[in-house]
């Protein structure tokens, strides 16, 4: 421990920093035994993260990656910490219900250290943040990641100057590297000394940000008229009253009513005595201060040659040129790769495997072994466990899933997505979603259940059920995409009527919905980070870790649904069950054998797929049948576990009415298909 | 108001400028551009104007729609924008899609 403590006697700021945190008067019973990640989005925060605590959690070069907050420990030498990563934020008011997240935690478990990582590149933008932060007393460590791409581009950052004046540690990292974190670790086991030290010294409150003198008077007065805690310094939470935050209004309304009104005349008068709006006049103040800050400590030799990936990068955002680039990576990603590779070559090598080797094997080990005709029926056999439902979910499930996860991460992290988002923004206007919807929507095409979740990161409640509607009705998921592409990969023109009928839809019904719904549409603003080399570790680490996630909640699934139709089958449920849909098949012009299919989509999307595949190796459907089945199966339910994901994060009353809506639609629809395709009298 | 500050939308590709004033009817979309980085005083350029608008600042690439563009007014710098389009000229076409140099070495 001697050793941490001369090491930690080199950072200037330490001083200073702890006579911030005694001024805070904040008794802390967990002390110093959690350590928060926090910072704008895309900077590194989950790979730092990852890296202290060994644990996986997902990076991709996109804003928003992170939506909930994460946990692990950090073990370094006796010390065990807790780590806590969260969802990006911009500032410390929040607007998006991630920013919100993370506050709370900040307000509500006041961390012992919090690392507040930023992008070297763009220190400007990102020490506002700092300030706050410091303003409101957490106990900061700034830590100034990708010094590598910084680097690059001609940008040094007197590090040492940057900590005198800040006042906190500040250490430079390159994470993906993997340089500066030792230097990291000791700096937050240092700290953890000083703070015991020190945490009584008696420093005067040195301010970083001087407002001006008509703010200053006012922040002092309403100081004086807080007399509870909330996690902040007063300086912090008087500046957040004066801006206007409405979840702090609320709070000191609730804690401090006697004096609240007080407070309220006091941020009235003060906004009236102006013109701008105190939110601006604040931020300008402390934005001067970076801007100061960073002509000290930033010195640029402008970098005259454009790099590949920015030529690459603005290839993508002409249409011109975009829209080409968008067509070769869905036929070469998607068609190619996850249909014709992992659906077809993948899937019928493990199938027929599966099928010669292991099902003969299986069945004749159950029938010599189980003496009883009904367990024989749920291990093996048509239906059985071992049989159907882990067939399905290794020989056919899981090669798609794979492949499609593949892509998926690789797209992910060149940072291609953000460039969609902009090339489509328009387009989804239509359909009432902002150009932000490109990320839970091509999410969706790997699993709606998942894309679900990350609709949160839409702004406003009325683009997340729209998105949430069209994920449920027209995003089929990896399984049932793969499938489809392959069942349809020999017939272009069935293939062309799937896709045009599918997109169809997705914009009918979006156009339409976003008229029945009340609201306006959200504008469009995101920031385009630089496109980078995916890495193949962290490639194949994505894929591992979702094909796991996927496979652990789709197997208990499997098995389920297999019971489910074993039991229905003994008990005579099953077969009313399918008579009960054959007619609604028939009339959809499919054979009856199909209505086992849909049976099975309700259990999981991937499950009815499956059944698809398996019915179409048998030989069993024309080209129109096909086409009808792909489509309605892919409008058609929202699987158990999307649907569940529907409860949870939009409610029981939108799930439900976006569930019944969709059970007529698809089947309506498919049959319109099928009447429009006789009509026109094409062979597909 | 200057003769010079003009919205975003008025903007030509390749032009610099300094941010001059964010202009919102809903308060909550200012302050999101304030957070995001956006304050008058700072050095921007327009990359691009379809089919969304591309502005970089620093090292920073946005996107935003043309509702946004239309409350972000600029000051515009005199001259970048003629001298981009000299460029173009005597690097030939394909330039025209990379926008050469002057874009990178922004400010
Ligand atoms: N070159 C370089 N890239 C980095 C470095 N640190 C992170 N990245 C990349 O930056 C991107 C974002 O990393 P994340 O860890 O997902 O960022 P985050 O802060 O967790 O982002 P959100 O979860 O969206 O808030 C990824 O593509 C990383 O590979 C670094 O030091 N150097
Ligand atoms: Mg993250």
């Amino acid at each position: 421990m001697e050793h941490c403590h001369s090491k930690t006697g080199r950072f200037p700021g330490l001083k200073t920093w702890s006579g911030t945190q005694s001024r805070g008067k904040t008794p802390n019973v967990h002390f110093m035994n959690q350590i928060a990640l926090v910072g704008t989005p895309n900077v590194g925060k989950s790979v730092i993260f990852n890296l202290l605590t060994g644990a996986r959690a997902t990076v991709s070069n996109y804003p928003g990656t992170t939506v909930e907050v994460s946990r692990g420990k950090s073990s370094s030498g006796r010390t065990v910490l807790g780590v806590v990563d969260t969802p990006g934020m911009y500032s410390l008011m929040p607007i998006t219900e991630e920013e919100r997240v993370t506050r709370r935690l900040l307000l509500e478990e006041r961390p012992g250290v919090v690392l507040h990582v930023v992008d070297a590149k763009n220190l400007e933008r990102m020490l506002n943040l700092t300030l706050q932060l410091i303003e409101a007393g957490f106990p900061v460590v700034l830590v100034v990641n990708m010094i590598d791409e910084a680097r690059r581009l001609g940008i040094n950052i007197d590090f040492r100057k940057l900590e005198a004046l800040l006042g906190v540690p500040v250490v430079a990292t390159s994470a993906v590297y993997r340089l500066g974190l030792d230097r990291l670790r000791e700096v937050v086991a240092g700290y953890r000394l000083h703070t015991k030290r020190q945490a009584e010294s008696q420093d005067a409150p040195r301010h970083l940000v001087v407002y001006t003198p008509e703010i200053e008077k006012n922040i002092l007065k309403i100081e004086q008229l807080l007399s509870n805690n909330y996690g902040l310094t007063k300086r912090a939470v008087a500046l957040l009253l004066l801006q206007g935050d409405r979840e702090i209004h609320e709070l000191v309304a609730k804690r401090d009513t006697a004096n609240y009104d007080r407070i309220n005349e006091l941020v009235a008068g003060l906004q009236a005595s102006g013109q701008e709006s105190l939110n601006f006049v604040i931020g300008k103040r402390r934005q001067d201060r970076v801007s100061k800050l960073c002509r000290q400590v930033v010195t640029e030799w402008p970098q005259h040659r454009l790099s590949w990936g920015e030529r690459i990068s603005r290839l993508t955002m002409q249409p011109l040129t975009g829209i080409p680039i968008l067509l070769l990576v869905l036929y070469f990603g998607l068609y190619r790769f996850v249909g014709v590779f992992g659906a077809g070559t993948l899937v019928d090598y493990l199938e027929t495997g599966y099928e010669t080797v292991v099902n003969p094997l299986i069945n004749s080990l159950v029938t010599s072994y189980v003496p009883w005709p009904a367990v024989q029926s749920l291990l093996a056999k048509d239906y059985g466990v071992l049989t159907l439902a882990l067939r399905y979910a290794i020989a056919i499930v899981l090669p798609i899933v794979g492949t499609f996860f593949l892509v998926f991460s690789v797209i992910e992290d060149s940072g291609y997505l953000p460039r969609l988002a902009m090339l489509v923004d328009r387009v989804f206007k239509w359909v009432g979603l902002s150009g932000r919807a490109v990320i839970p929507m091509t999410l969706g095409f790997g699993c709606d259940t998942m894309a679900t979740m990350v609709t949160r990161t839409l702004e406003s409640p009325r683009e997340r059920v729209i998105a949430t509607l069209l994920l449920a009705l027209a995003i089929p998921c990896s399984a049932q995409l793969g499938v489809i592409l392959a069942v349809l990969s020999g017939r272009p023109k069935a293939m062309a009527v799937w896709v045009g009928f599918i997109l169809l839809v997705f914009i009918l019904v979006g156009f339409l919905t976003a008229r029945l719904i009340p609201g306006e549409p959200s504008g469009f603003y995101m920031e385009l980070p630089p496109m980078r080399w995916p890495r193949w570790q962290n490639v194949l680490m994505k894929t591992y870790t979702r094909m796991q996630w996927y496979f652990v909640e789709v197997l208990p699934l499997f098995i389920l649904a297999s019971v489910l139709i074993w039991f229905g089958e003994l008990t005579g449920v099953f077969q009313f069950l399918i008579a009960v849909l054959t007619p609604l098949v028939k009339w959809l012009g499919l054979p009856a054998q199909t209505a086992q299919v849909f049976l099975f989509g309700f259990f999981r999307r991937d499950y009815g797929a499956a059944g698809l595949f398996d019915l179409y190796r048998s030989g069993g459907l024309t080209g129109t049948q096909l086409v009808v089945a792909s489509a309605t199966l892919t409008l058609f339910v929202p699987c158990i576990a999307q649907f569940t994901m529907m409860i949870k994060e939009r409610g029981v009353k939108t799930a439900a009415a976006i569930a019944s809506f969709i059970f007529p639609f698809a089947f309506l629809s498919g049959y319109l298909l099928y009447r429009l395709i006789l009509f026109l009298g094409v062979s597909l | 108001m200057p003769v010079n500050v003009v919205t975003l939308t008025k903007m030509e590709v390749g032009q610099h400028g300094r941010i001059f004033s964010l202009t919102h009817s809903n308060p909550d979309k200012v302050r999101k551009l304030l957070a995001l980085g956006l304050y008058p005083g700072l050095p921007i350029r327009l990359l691009q104007k379809f089919p969304s608008y591309v502005i970089q600042v620093g090292h920073t690439q946005l996107a935003v729609d043309t509702e946004t563009a239309q409350s972000i007014e600029v000051a515009k710098e005199p001259g970048a924008g003629a001298a981009c389009s000299r460029h173009r000229y005597r690097h030939g076409w394909w330039r025209r899609w990379l926008n050469h140099r002057d874009s990178f070495s922004s400010e």
